[in-house]
């Protein structure tokens, strides 16, 4: 696979967030699932390529959410799609990063999204229901999806965004 | 001191400061009721939801068609109780003839100025959904009306079902719609507060203002102790807020209780529309482009409805 191809991929996957899948939650479990596969991608790139890449994933396709969707107020996305990604780009960016460790900052990334758009919507008095509900109602399902999502793909993201020399050398 | 200005002089600290700083900004600038949108975030907003629309439709239809499958066996069903339905449609619908007759002569009795004829005259204009919100906290979804087929701010919007939600913001080809379940009386942003009334008891009043997302109804407030409403009552808009119109469907009383101070009541109540999967829905476009917010001064509770 080609990095050119990265792009239109991430547009895929953000019409698949928007579209395709909210077809595919079963109803009991609607508004309680959210996917956010640009997202786990943003991080892949910040695990896999650099924190660059993931800073700049995160911020465009943070903002594309934000527009598109404008309810309450902009700029909740950008900012921690943007942020996340490139946290995660930082801390382990250039390091070998196991299957497991990947999934884990994968699921931890998702869980502070969540926790931290929570946080926000809180402050500006957007929602008022206690942190622990949100938790157990939309937070914990959506984590599940994300990280299943991210040990699917595992194999054909790392293939995308690892620089081939690293590659090389692994397989020597 | 000294320390502080060495972290401010931390380049990477003191860019990630003023960061934080911009996006608060433009979180607080963007929270409340804005009736035009930049160049920039409607171009955004509008290309990409032009892509959207070209999955979400197929998708709901693929997605239909299994489910279609799946529930055959209710077909059966479905059709008796659709006969039912359409037996009293037709019964009611000699009466509504009757009585929009009768209607028409005492509202020409009476010399009804123009205006006042015209003033439940909503035009209810189909629109298409082309994809929804992945944030559970920010739920809204993407019809494809905008400012220039005249559509505002603060617009109903309805399904078959009943009321769904409001349009939030109006780009020139698409708008979102925020659904009621982001009523939240606390929030500046997000659905208003809907005044309301039953179908049974006409003189009754609240305002639903909240939406208890824990047990999935809408709350509505400060109905008075010796109001008629009680449980199974139908709930429709009273008109008097100035932003929802008269007579749309809201859902059904569940129970009634005394409220948080004790001097009024408090009803929560099951919405009548699904929130998920739409299709199609319908904006409630009041007659002569009037603003949806135009009517707010009128509003008082006591005051008798035309």
């Amino acid at each position: 696979m080609n990095s050119r191809w990265i792009v239109p991929l991430l547009v895929l996957l953000f019409l698949l967030d928007t579209t395709v899948v909210p077809w595919l939650i079963p109803t009991s479990m609607y508004g309680r699932i959210a996917p956010h596969f640009v997202f786990v991608a943003a991080l892949y790139a910040g695990l896999y390529a650099n924190r660059h890449a993931a800073l700049f994933i995160g911020l465009i396709f943070g903002l594309l959410q934000d527009i598109t969707f404008y309810g309450h107020m902009l700029g909740v996305h950008t900012l921690l799609m943007g942020s996340i990604a490139y946290l995660a780009g930082l801390l382990f960016e250039g390091k070998r990063v196991s299957m497991f460790a990947a999934l884990f900052v994968i699921a931890l990334g998702c869980f502070l999204y969540d926790a931290a758009a929570y946080g926000i919507y809180r402050a500006f008095r957007v929602t008022h229901e206690p942190f622990e509900f949100v938790l157990l109602h939309s937070i914990a399902p959506s984590l599940f999806l994300q990280t299943g999502f991210a040990l699917a793909v595992y194999v054909p993201a790392r293939r995308l965004f690892e620089p081939k020399e690293t590659r090389a050398d692994e397989e020597e | 001191m000294s320390e502080l200005f060495r972290l401010i002089r931390n380049r990477k600290l003191f860019v990630l400061l003023i960061v934080l700083i911009v996006f608060a900004a433009i979180m607080g600038f963007s929270l409340g009721q804005r009736d035009n949108l930049t160049w920039p975030e409607n171009f955004i907003g509008d290309t990409v939801s032009f892509v959207q629309q070209w999955f979400y439709k197929p998708a709901g239809y693929l997605a239909g068609l299994f489910e279609d499958i799946r529930t055959m066996r209710e077909l059966y069903r479905e059709n008796e109780e659709l006969r039912t339905t359409v037996a009293r449609y037709a019964r009611d619908r000699v009466m509504y003839n009757r009585i929009e007759l009768e209607n028409e002569r005492l509202k020409e009795a009476l010399a009804f100025k123009e205006r006042q004829k015209r003033m439940f005259d909503y035009e209810f204009v189909i629109a298409h959904v082309v994809a929804v919100s992945n944030d559970p906290l920010n739920p809204t979804f993407k019809i494809n009306l905008g400012s220039t087929d005249g559509i505002r701010p603060n617009m109903a919007v309805v399904t078959t079902d009943g009321l769904v939600g409001l349009v939030s913001r109006v780009f020139p080809l698409y708008s979102t719609v925020m659904p009621i379940t982001q009523l939240n009386s606390e929030s500046v942003s997000g659905a208003r507060a809907i005044s309301a009334t039953t179908m049974e008891h006409g003189e009754s009043f609240g305002v639903i203002e909240d939406y208890d997302e824990q047990r999935g109804m809408l709350v509505m407030n400060r109905i008075a102790e010796n109001d008629p409403l009680s449980v199974g009552d139908v709930v429709i808009t009273s008109g008097l807020g100035g932003v929802y119109p008269y007579g749309l469907v809201v859902g059904t009383v569940e129970s009634r209780q005394v409220g948080d101070f004790g001097l009024t009541h408090t009803a929560y109540i099951k919405p009548a529309a699904d929130f998920d999967k739409l299709f199609e829905v319908f904006v409630v476009v009041p007659p002569d482009g009037e603003e949806p917010d135009a009517r707010e001064a009128e509003a008082e509770p006591g005051e008798a409805r035309p």
